[in-house]
Order: C-alpha cells, then sequence, then structure tokens
C-alpha cells in the first residue's frame, strides 16, 4: 500500500483521519511503515531484509550509485546530499539493487549523453525518481540491440585504422 | 524549350566514359562510391552545428585543390580560421585555393540578390575555379532571411543552374533546422536543411552527416541520400577520426545501421536502396 502525503502542505482532516487509520492497521498486522522520500509514506512493502538491517550497506550503495553516475557523466554530485540520499534509498527499499542503478544509469547515459537538451537530465533527480525509474530499468533490452549496432561499427572502423 | 531528337551512340558511350572518369581521386568509401566530386553537379551536405562537417569539407578542400584550382566562399569565417586546419593537412595545396569572405562584400550588394548573383559570378569568372565549396550556404547571404523563402528559393535555382552553365562544381555545407540535434533518434534526411527544401531537391549528390555519442566515444555516420546513376553509391559510412580530421570511412552494413536506429520502423524505406 502507498500512501502519497505532501510535506509542505497541511494534511486535510480526511486525509490525515485515513493516514492514521491505515497505520493503525499496518502497525497491528505488522507491515512495515517507512518514509520513500520527503512525499511519500509507504506501507506493507518489504524492504530487503540484508539492507534493512544494515543502515552501512545503505549508506555504501548510496556512494557507489553517486560514484558510477559521476565517473559516467563526468558530473560532480555529492553522496552527501540529503535530496539524493533520500532518493536512492527510497528506490532501495522497493527493493533496488546497485545493479539495477547502473543499468539505469547506463541506459540514460546511452540515450543522452552529450545531447544538448537531455545532458542536463543525467541527475539523481531525475534519473532515480519513483515514477521514473522502472521504465529506465526496463530499456535494457532495446539499448542493448543499439549497443551492439555501436560495437560493430566500432569494430569496421577499427580495421581501417589499422 | 525545342522538341530533341534521339543523339546518336557515340554520345552516349562519350557520356558514360566520362560518368566513369575519376576527376578527384579520394581517400573517402563515400565520395569512390560514385567516382569522386563530380564537375557540373551541385553537391551538399548538411549536419547538426559541431558535428564536423566543415572539418570533412576541409579534407575534401585539400583532396580537390591537390588536383584542380579551388574557390572556397565563406559565410562566416575569415581565412585565418578557415585555413588554420587546411595548412595542418597540405600546406602545398594552399597556391590552388582562393577565398571570398562574405562579411567582406558590401551591404548594398548582399540588400539585392541580383547584385548578389552576379557578384559571386564575378568572383568565380576572375578565379576560374574547378569547383566552388559553400562553407556555410544557409548562413550565408544566399539563406539570407530577407530575401524570404522565396528568395532563398531562387538562390537554389540560382546553385542548381551554376554548375550546369559553367561546367564547375559546387559544393555547399548546410546546417539542419533545430529540431535536429546529436544523437537524433531519426535519420537525417535531405529535406531537414534549415530553410528553404529547395535546394536540397536541386541537388544532385547529397550527404547527410549524423553524430552520435555512445559506448563513450563520438560516431559520425554519412548517408549518401543522392547520387547519379552511380551503383551500390547509396549507403552509410562510419567515419574515422583521428587526431585533427577525418582519416578514412568505412561503409556500414544496413544491419549495423539498422540496430542504431532500432526503435523505428522509419529506416525500412531506406532498406532497400542502401542495401
Amino acid at each position: 500500500m502507498r500512501i502519497k502525503y505532501k510535506c509542505n502542505q497541511d494534511l486535510k482532516p480526511m486525509d490525515l483521519q485515513m493516514l492514521i487509520l491505515a497505520l493503525g492497521q499496518a502497525q497491528e498486522s505488522g507491515e512495515t511503515i517507512f518514509f520513500s522520500d520527503t512525499t511519500e509514506i509507504v506501507i506493507g512493502e518489504k524492504i530487503p531484509s540484508k539492507l534493512k538491517k544494515d543502515p552501512t550497506a545503505r549508506m555504501t550503495i548510496v556512494d557507489d550509485v553517486i560514484r558510477f553516475l559521476n565517473e559516467k557523466t563526468g558530473k560532480r554530485y555529492s553522496s552527501k546530499a540529503a535530496a539524493n540520499q533520500k532518493l536512492i534509498l527510497a528506490r532501495i527499499n522497493e527493493g533496488a539493487t546497485l545493479e539495477d542503478f547502473k543499468t539505469v544509469i547506463e541506459n540514460k547515459v546511452r540515450s543522452w549523453k552529450g545531447d544538448h537538451y537531455w545532458d542536463k537530465y543525467l541527475r539523481p533527480s531525475t534519473l532515480f525518481q519513483a515514477s521514473k525509474f522502472e521504465g529506465y530499468l526496463n530499456e535494457r533490452s532495446q539499448k542493448t540491440e543499439e549497443q551492439s549496432g555501436f560495437d560493430e561499427l566500432q569494430n569496421l572502423m577499427e580495421t581501417k585504422r589499422q | 524549350m525545342s522538341i530533341k531528337h534521339p543523339v546518336d551512340q557515340k554520345e552516349i558511350d562519350e557520356h558514360l566514359k566520362l560518368q566513369e572518369e575519376i576527376f578527384v581521386p579520394s581517400r573517402y568509401e563515400f565520395l569512390k562510391a560514385h567516382k569522386g566530386l563530380r564537375p557540373g553537379c551541385l553537391h551538399g551536405i548538411i549536419s547538426t552545428t559541431g558535428a564536423g562537417k566543415s572539418t570533412l569539407t576541409k579534407a575534401l578542400i585539400v583532396e580537390a585543390a591537390t588536383h584542380h584550382k579551388v574557390m572556397v566562399w565563406l559565410s562566416e569565417e575569415t581565412v585565418k580560421e578557415y585555413q588554420a586546419l587546411i595548412s595542418k593537412m597540405d600546406q602545398r595545396v594552399l597556391a590552388n585555393i582562393v577565398f571570398v569572405e562574405e562579411k567582406e562584400i558590401p551591404e548594398e550588394i548582399k540588400r539585392n540578390q541580383s547584385d548578389f548573383f552576379e557578384y559571386f559570378n564575378q568572383m568565380v569568372e576572375e578565379s576560374d575555379p574547378w569547383i566552388v565549396f559553400i562553407d556555410n550556404v544557409t548562413t550565408s547571404a544566399f539563406y539570407n532571411m530577407r530575401y524570404g523563402l522565396a528568395g532563398q528559393n531562387r538562390s537554389a535555382e540560382f546553385l542548381k543552374n551554376f554548375p550546369k552553365l559553367t561546367g564547375k562544381a559546387v559544393f555547399y555545407v548546410g546546417h539542419t533546422d533545430s529540431k535536429v540535434h546529436d544523437n537524433f533518434k531519426n535519420v537525417i534526411t535531405p529535406e531537414m536543411i534549415r530553410g528553404s527544401k529547395e535546394l536540397p531537391l536541386a541537388t544532385e549528390y547529397f550527404y547527410c552527416f549524423q553524430k552520435f555519442i555512445a559506448n563513450d566515444q563520438i560516431f559520425t555516420l554519412l548517408r549518401v541520400a543522392k547520387h547519379r546513376h552511380h551503383k551500390d553509391a547509396a549507403g552509410w559510412y562510419a567515419l574515422v577520426f583521428e587526431k585533427d580530421f577525418y582519416v578514412a570511412d568505412v561503409k556500414a552494413p544496413f544491419s549495423t545501421v539498422n540496430k542504431i536506429f532500432k526503435k523505428r520502423d522509419y529506416l525500412g524505406k531506406y532498406q532497400k536502396k542502401d542495401q
């Protein structure tokens, strides 16, 4: 179950009532309750147990993800920035692994890097956004074919260089 | 216009022989495919800004100037700016090149299209080149917006007729319109030229230049989009860049290019003629 609320607005009494009810029910039934990011409360979705128990491992993934993103894009995002941490942790809480993050980054770097319009969107707030992450992750198979096209091209060009 | 009768076989044989003649030997496969730059013909290339078409054009200028006199018509750059790379490639050819900087042409000439065409004719007459390179036609007075679209169409007509009337080759460089960008997912087509689409229609040899960034490197694909009666000349070529310029190119099989454009069925219509 997923309940969204806006942190910078007061909840309407009805929404608040719903939220309290849902939280109560979740607590009674032993479901997990956690903040997915600044705008979401997630109830009843499983946090990967290893990561749940190990906050250090979670932060290591945040570091690795940001490092990988910086390497691939040539940008300088910080793993210490709260906004970046929240987004990545939120996706981890939903079950995303380091490999998933890397796939998303690679997929979008392939499409957007160097593009005068899209390059600026190679940033944590776009790549790891709840509504986009899964779509970017599943671009994998399509991109692999494009990738192999460029690999073939590269091989052809190498024959001319020799 | 008058009614014409069939010509005799001798004339046809001469025409076919001329088609096979190579006037400018080239290192590039995409040019070899149609026996190099052709006299009396209009050639054009388009791509996005900064994709490297001017770099390629400079290499073609060097190749042409190795064998013939060349005139380079500059719309924006100065001779010094433009010559730098040419000098680096081969300083010996400079003796065979003359330049015209459009910036230096008086405004009153550029204001009137007929005067501008006349000025162009005069410059060509004075220097008598084998080929005229126009870099860049879409930023030059030929495509000046003050003439409007009708004026640009008149320029297209002028540039179409000029090679026929003079027997000289013309090679122009053009920008694509603002909707086209690097890593463009569609195949760039001649009508994506900025401004009037009449010029590509009038062009006999047309090349579309497309840049991609993948695998952390730049790929430049050139498509021979239009050519005249040369078997197997159409197709895709990957350009090989080393240090400062394109040192070679290699024909890319359709199956490879198709993977790059897989997202769309759009490429399908090129399959038949490019294979």
